[in-house]
């Protein structure tokens, strides 16, 4: 339970960090890499991987929207089938969530590879 | 081993997904950017929404400057650039307006050049081909060789472009511009090409418009003799831009040919349905109004200059506001993005503005080719080879387009459709032309200039086809000039097909600048143009073009009858919705109603058009009836156009002479509709027009709220047509023959009103704003006191502000 909670943490601090240097697989890459040294089972590392990416980009995009007074996520939601401004942060969340799980089921699926005692 | 196998694919479902989410697709026909890039917080649309709190303070780093400089931004993020040289100036210049205005800066250049395949696909082909074929990247590419003569000026151009290259090259994926993210493809360097793709798109705006092959459709199905009597090229009515200049009026229309309809005329093809047809009358017309009042005219003794040039509305808008300070110069206006000065604007002396002379500068020649592989054709007596260029067009998602454009001496070549046969015609057009295609002094020469001679001498360069430029100095002075190029050609030249196996119909170079008609402190005490004729017919240089006839008259007339003017006269002139048109045509319509068979409800929009004042308010709902109607009677009369146009394009007359032939030759035998057995009369066909008119209104008649400004439906796109970043169906008046011409998707662009006091003092609007993206605050800002006829104070510095409750970010170069 401590691991994935260090892992978990790892990856909302360290994955938020890195998103504003590197491109968006860069985080998919860092949870694959936690997951893997960290040894995480499969649904670790999609619990893990889904949570962080949901966090992450659900917290930043909503932190831009309110200082944005939500200006241009009403244009955008009207781009997608009309929208709202929270079911765009919504989606965003779930999409960066679906990326860091995929992440996770990498990395977890390598460890599960190398270490197959893992996977018990 | 059979779990590693289930494991290890797992990891490639996943990385496929990986994949598949940063690829663009493309979902009928409607392109998607890539989703983690385009959703991600920390790359995709999200970084395109900034705080709507202004940072105060911030610092731009290496910028390439020689002295220290300081911008600061007014309330409305107007930049007021103080530089202390002309080179920092427009590099300050071109930094702020790419940082604003990247992706219009991009597109516009696109659209110009012929190269919007390359970003959007094989649709766009097509346009993309027309625009090579009409020379428009040649001539660009010669446009900037003729810049680079002029050294000093040239590496002015150069600074502004390499501002604008400094923003765009710190520019991280993340900070593109919005629709580069959703069109999926990456800014490229700015350069003084792309400045001189701009100029083109500008000239094909203003100066693209001819009627030579809808002309000759007409000439061709109905015979010249035909033709003149239905185009005359002066309306009577006219109030010339420069009505003082030669002395004697002559009007020649009333000549009494005896019309025919040629018994070929194919009586076959029938009648087009409503709608199919190309509508003239309905297009929207891009023109300008602008005038000054000397001081004996107005209440401060103070001259006043106004100027609303009406070009087609979108957004991000045309217009860039900026205040330029250097020590040569000191002036505040509008800029174009991509171009270094100010275009319509002020400074501490005086006011300048500009409407579009709107001469016909487009003219087209048939070739005669004289062998079978079309290489070579006959000019004056000899056979000479075509010039080929090769014009490659990049396709996003296609194999590269290759076409060859041949090239005579008259122009590049292309093929048309008249009367159902194709012939392949030369262009001469005055944008391909690049003799004195030199802008930058004008402009230059105009945000510094002082008095009517400085005025003169800045209009006297100008090397493009006809602006109306009109000038107020703080000494009282006020002048209007008729300035650029006038080709010099016979009469009835150019307008239609002309011939090309000779130089003979081509133009014989241009009016000489001192020959150019205008008005400098006229006793009338004000000067004025509205796109329409430059002078009475007695000019001595034969000219012809697509003027207005109803503005400039009404400006006229107000102007005439105005005394003790203030500013606030000049809002509400700038915003009147009367129309000289309505005024003419209404009372002929109405006379030649038969109202005995009319039904109560039509009987009672009668006596509401009876009452009508002319003005066509946002809230009323007749000018729609008057509109309706009017439209109607014209496509009923001009059934022939119709027929004409199924073989090729054609136009039909003016409004004006269709009025004309209503009252003065009803007989005309083209008041008959030729489907129908009995032989209309004007009678018949305006009652018609006015039951079909209401019937086809009826629906919309029968709610309270139906207004014109909802017929009418102003709208102002995004450039790319994207619903979401348009502003559409917006509450206002006016129309295309008001004074304030705001249409469908055109009008005033830009409204200004400058009075020339001891220190000038502006009022300004326009409809956008000054940041081009969707997400910023300062986007659309400007519409919806634009649509109320709202102005804004425009902030004149004479030194940097310090401390100014109107600024709310200042940047400091050091």
């Amino acid at each position: 339970m401590k691991k994935l909670i260090i892992l978990f943490l790892v990856c909302i601090i360290l994955g938020g960090f890195i998103q504003f240097f590197l491109p968006w697989w860069s985080f998919p890459v860092l949870v694959a890499l936690g997951a893997l040294f960290a040894g995480a089972r499969i649904w670790q590392g999609i619990l893990i991987g889904f949570l962080s990416g949901l966090a992450i980009w659900i917290a930043y995009a909503y932190y831009i929207d309110v200082r944005n007074e939500q200006i241009l996520s009403s244009k955008i939601g009207l781009l997608f089938n009309e929208l709202s401004s929270a079911q765009l942060i919504l989606i965003t969340g779930i999409l960066g969530g679906i990326i860091g799980m995929l992440g996770g089921i990498i990395g977890s699926s390598i460890a599960g590879i190398i270490r197959p005692t893992v996977l018990k | 081993m059979k779990r590693r196998i289930i494991l290890l694919i797992l990891i490639l479902i996943s990385l496929g997904i990986l994949y598949l989410v940063n690829k663009s697709i493309t979902i009928k026909g409607k392109q998607i950017p890539p989703l983690s890039s385009f959703f991600s917080p920390f790359t995709g649309f999200w970084q395109n929404a900034p705080p709507t709190k202004i940072d105060p303070s911030f610092t731009v780093k290496d910028l390439q400057l020689i002295s220290p400089a300081q911008v600061s931004f007014d309330e409305r993020m107007v930049p007021h650039i103080f530089a202390e040289n002309l080179h920092d100036l427009f590099y300050i210049q071109g930094y702020f307006t790419a940082k604003d205005r990247l992706w219009q800066m991009d597109i516009s250049t696109r659209a110009s050049s012929g190269r919007l395949a390359e970003i959007l696909g094989p649709d766009l082909i097509e346009r993309d081909l027309k625009q090579r074929r009409n020379g428009l990247y040649w001539a660009a590419e010669k446009t900037v060789e003729y810049w680079k003569q002029d050294k000093s000026s040239f590496a002015l151009i150069q600074a502004y472009v390499d501002g604008a290259n400094k923003y765009i090259e710190n520019l991280a994926p993340e900070d593109y511009p919005i629709e580069f993210k959703l069109l999926n493809y990456k800014p490229e360097p700015w350069s003084a090409l792309k400045a001189a793709q701009f100029y083109k798109s500008m000239e094909e705006t203003l100066n693209g418009k001819a009627f030579d092959i809808e002309n000759q459709n007409i000439i061709t199905a109905l015979g010249l003799e035909t033709y003149n009597y239905l185009f005359p090229e002066w309306n009577p009515n006219q109030s010339p831009v420069i009505p003082d200049t030669y002395d004697s009026i002559s009007t020649q229309i009333r000549d009494t040919a005896k019309l025919k309809i040629p018994d070929d005329f194919n009586k076959n093809l029938g009648l087009n349905k409503r709608g199919q047809l190309n509508d003239e009358t309905n297009a929207d017309f891009l023109g300008s109004n602008n005038w000054a009042v000397a001081p004996q005219k107005t209440k401060s003794g103070s001259p006043i200059l106004c100027n609303d040039p009406h070009l087609r509305l979108s957004l991000p808008s045309i217009w860039y506001e900026v205040q330029l300070v250097a020590p040569e110069l000191n002036a505040y206006g509008v800029s174009f993005p991509g171009i270094p000065g100010i275009i319509i604007g002020f400074n501490q002396n005086s006011a300048w503005g500009s409407t579009n002379g709107s001469h016909d500068v487009r003219d087209w020649f048939s070739i005669k080719w004289t062998n079978k592989e079309k290489t070579t054709y006959r000019f004056n007596g000899e056979d000479i080879p075509v010039n080929l260029r090769i014009e490659t067009i990049k396709v996003k998602g296609g194999e590269d387009i290759i076409d060859t454009v041949k090239y005579t001496n008259l122009g590049p070549v292309s093929t048309y459709e008249i009367q159902g046969e194709e012939v392949d015609l030369a262009m001469h057009w005055i944008a391909n032309d690049t003799s004195g295609a030199f802008v930058w002094k004008t402009i230059w020469q105009f945000d510094k200039s002082k008095t009517l001679e400085d005025f003169d001498k800045a209009a006297s360069f100008f090397g493009h086809p006809i602006q109306n430029f009109v000038f107020a100095s703080t000494k009282g002075d006020i002048g209007l000039k008729v300035s650029g190029l006038i080709p010099i050609k016979s009469e009835n030249n150019g307008n239609w097909i002309m011939d090309g196996t000779t130089d003979q119909e081509d133009w014989s170079g241009f009016v000489p600048d001192s020959l150019n008609p205008k008005s400098f402190n006229p006793t009338r005490g004000f000067v004025s143009s509205a796109n329409q004729h430059s002078t009475y017919p007695n000019y001595p240089f034969y000219y012809s073009g697509h003027f207005n006839d109803y503005r400039g008259r009404y400006i006229n007339r107000l102007l005439d009858s105005m005394n003790h003017i203030t500013v606030e006269d000049m809002k509400s002139m700038q915003n009147n919705n009367y129309s000289i048109l309505a005024e003419e045509a209404l009372p002929t319509l109405l006379k030649h109603l038969d109202k005995t068979e009319l039904n109560t409800t039509e009987a009672g929009l009668v006596s509401l058009l009876d009452s009508w004042n002319f003005e066509f308010n946002a809230d009323n709902p007749v000018p729609a009836i008057f509109e309706a109607w009017m439209n109607t009677t014209m496509d009923l009369i001009w059934d022939e156009i119709a027929t004409i146009e199924r073989k090729g394009s054609a136009r039909k007359p003016e409004i004006w002479r269709t009025l004309d032939l209503i009252e003065n030759d009803p007989l005309n035998v083209f008041f008959d509709i030729r489907e129908t057995p009995e032989r209309e009369t004007p009678q018949t066909i305006v009652t018609m027009a006015f039951r079909r008119a209401v019937s086809e209104l009826s629906d919309k008649l029968d709610d309270t709220e139906f207004n014109w400004a909802e017929y009418k439906g102003t709208s102002i796109n995004h450039l790319a047509l994207i619903p979401a970043f348009s502003r559409q169906e917006i509450f206002t008046g006016g129309y295309r023959e008001s004074i304030n011409a705001v249409q469908k998707t055109a009008g005033p662009s830009w409204r200004m009103i400058v009075e020339l006091s001891e220190q000038p003092k502006g009022i300004g609007i326009y409809p956008g704003g000054q940041s081009g993206n969707p997400g910023s605050p300062f986007y659309d800002n400007f519409i919806d006191d634009w649509a109320q006829g709202n102005y804004y104070d425009l902030h004149f510095y004479n030194a940097p502000p310090k401390e100014d409750p109107n600024i709310i970010q200042t940047i400091n170069f050091k």
